[in-house]
């Protein structure tokens, strides 16, 4: 077996966990599930107790199947309450989660010879991660967080290929999904099984509190940045892993908590995106909503000219601001675009005249 | 006319029926939304469903497919369960329920039309793309193939869904006020879709707002205040005296 630093087999957990998280995470921002899949990657720590207290141990599959089996619990309270028509959905969450948590949270107290410790259900343990190393017939095959995380990676690629289809057509509209037959509910509830076996498997590296930040940000940014739903997945997890190594490096370079780094870096990156995207971003927006009031106020300085001159009155370029109620910077600024533009000359006492094209302009202005 | 149809579909042993509605009654929470609605839909009719707000027009329709639970009685397509006929009803719901900006173009919405037809885990195939590139030219948006749905006008938005309706190739088709706030040229290629729609023999259901276009668009009405006031084709039915009692707040307090 060929030894593989510590550094890489953390890079590599981190950079795991990012990819798996941000894959299935892609749909629960499309279905507005944000705070759902806080709730699960809380809850998931019920089960994970229960199973460590039964097997005795942090054996994987008990651990898994405790935390999926809590994560359903919770989605089945949540829907449960929900559809009871007397709570809204947040208000159903932020019952449900905290109380299955906080369960778990006394049997991690009162555990004290099984191996789980707050500070480690909070903010995960993967500096550790290198020391868990997995058994076949004795023979030591590795890291265990990189084998159980390559088969969920596997299982998560799997799952979106093959139900990729019935996963959109059941976000999309979910009315139009239940009139071809392909039940959207049980489609919900198979996503909601790949989430909770991704926050059970995320927990023993980032913890209960960060998993969220690993569904939801990268995906979110994929989100302003494409119209395409594949490609929209693609570019989360591809967000998703540089955050991870960025993270990784940050927490290295500064000596600080390594999940904590790649959640912030994360989070920083969105920012960016959030600033800077191409269509959805901000400076777009604001770019887009001056262009509109220039276009706007254009429209406005060449009809007043137009409606002067027919009424027989002279518009100079000096009191533009005072007409319009503008400030002289902005008046002196579409003055002087106008006339560059040709669509207004001025005269030698100061006055300004549409030309022929600035008229024609002045026209489609009035009448649109 | 009437006659042989009514032979023909006894040889074929099949019901005559698109839509049986029995007794049906759906409430949320305390107040019922539809109250013992009976009502049978004819064939190859285009059939308004008209009342004020809060009758339970969108319900209605919703129950038929059981997108809503029904607190009691029973609906028939064709004389089997809904649940048996999915494939003879496609639903067009209104342009309010999804999320437009969601990453994904026109031709693709209306693909999944086809999905029900292609089943669980088959993927669509080029066969899907063609036949749902025909859909979203019938109604006039070839061109748009590519735009993501949220660049769409609204008139653009609703004539996609009904494209991702004719795409499914029902014999039933129930839409949520497609023509609400729409521009002329939808109004125009709508109808002029259902009009051919109707030739086919499919029957169509349609929330309606306009009281002022019914009688020229549609054959049959369904007025509707919670309980069915009167049903029938639009001479009999679409009558002042029935819209007074339709739009009557008495009627609804009389339910209680």
């Amino acid at each position: 077996m060929i030894e593989i630093s510590n550094d890489l087999i953390i890079i590599g957990t981190a950079i795991l966990v990012a990819a798996n998280c941000a894959s299935i995470g892609t749909f629960l921002v499309l279905r507005q599930m944000a705070m759902m899949s806080d709730a699960i990657s809380h809850a998931v720590l019920l089960g994970i107790v229960i199973a460590v207290f039964m097997v005795g141990g942090r054996e994987t599959i008990p651990v898994i199947v405790g935390g999926v089996l809590s994560g359903i619990l919770t989605v089945s309270i949540v829907e449960m309450l929900y559809r009871s028509g007397k709570l809204k959905k947040d208000s159903s969450i932020g019952i449900v989660f905290p109380f299955l948590f906080a369960i778990g949270v006394i049997l991690v107290t009162q555990a004290g010879n099984v191996h789980i410790d707050v500070q480690h259900v909070l903010y995960g343990s993967i500096e550790f991660v290198p020391f868990d190393t997995l058994y076949l017939d004795e023979v030591n095959i590795g890291s265990k967080s990189l084998w159980v995380l390559g088969v969920l990676a596997i299982a998560n690629i799997a799952f979106i290929a093959i139900l990729y289809k019935e996963l959109k057509i059941s976000t999309f509209d979910a009315s139009v999904a239940v009139s071809v037959g392909l039940m959207p509910m049980l489609v919900h509830y198979l996503l909601m099984i790949m989430v909770a076996t991704t926050a059970v498997v995320a927990f023993e590296s980032v913890g209960a509190i960060l998993v969220i930040a690993f569904f939801i940000v990268p995906a979110s940014g994929a989100y302003l940045l494409t119209e395409r739903l594949s490609h929209m997945m693609v570019l989360s997890v591809t967000l998703g892993i540089i955050s991870a190594i960025a993270g990784y490096l940050f927490a290295v370079l500064f000596d600080v908590s390594i999940a904590g780094s790649m959640a912030t870096i994360s989070g920083a990156i969105f920012g960016l995106i959030w600033v800077f995207a191409p269509n959805r971003g901000l400076i777009n927006r604001w770019r887009r909503i001056s262009k509109q009031r220039f276009e706007i106020d254009l429209a406005i300085v060449l009809t007043f000219i137009h409606d002067e001159i027919n009424a027989n009155r002279q518009v100079s370029a000096s009191t533009l601001s005072n007409d319009l109620g503008w400030t002289i910077d902005y008046s002196k600024k579409l003055s002087e675009f106008i006339q560059e533009k040709k669509f207004v000359e001025q005269d030698v006492q100061g006055n300004l005249n549409l030309t022929i094209l600035g008229q024609k302009k002045a026209k489609y202005y009035s009448t649109s | 006319m009437m006659e042989q149809k009514s032979v023909r579909k006894n040889m074929n042993n099949e019901q005559t029926i698109p839509i049986e509605i029995k007794n049906l009654s759906v409430t949320y929470r305390a107040e019922p939304a539809l109250w013992n609605i009976d009502l049978n839909l004819p064939e190859g009719k285009l059939i308004a469903i008209v009342g004020p707000n809060g009758a339970g027009k969108s319900t209605l329709i919703k129950a038929v497919m059981g997108l809503v639970p029904i607190t009691a009685g029973k609906v028939s397509i064709y004389g089997k369960q809904y649940s048996k006929q999915r494939s003879k009803v496609a639903y067009v719901p209104q342009r309010g329920t999804v999320d437009w900006d969601f990453p994904t173009d026109a031709l693709d919405v209306v693909e999944m039309g086809l999905y029900g037809k292609l089943g669980w885990l088959r993927r669509p195939n080029s066969q899907t793309r063609e036949k749902a590139r025909e859909c979203l030219a019938k109604v006039g948006l070839k061109d748009y193939a590519d735009r993501q749905i949220g660049q769409l006008s609204g008139g653009q938005q609703q004539r996609v869904f009904v494209a991702r309706a004719l795409a499914q190739d029902p014999q039933i088709f129930l839409m949520d006020e497609p023509l609400n706030g729409v521009d002329a040229i939808t109004e125009e290629t709508i109808l002029s879709i259902l009009e051919d729609l109707k030739k086919e023999g499919k029957t169509i259901v349609m929330v309606h707002h306009d009281l002022q276009t019914v009688d020229k668009y549609f054959d049959w009405v369904v007025l509707l205040n919670r309980n069915l006031i009167s049903a029938g084709p639009i001479k009999e039915v679409f009558t002042k005296e029935n819209l007074d009692i339709a739009y009557q707040e008495k009627q609804r307090m009389s339910i209680q």
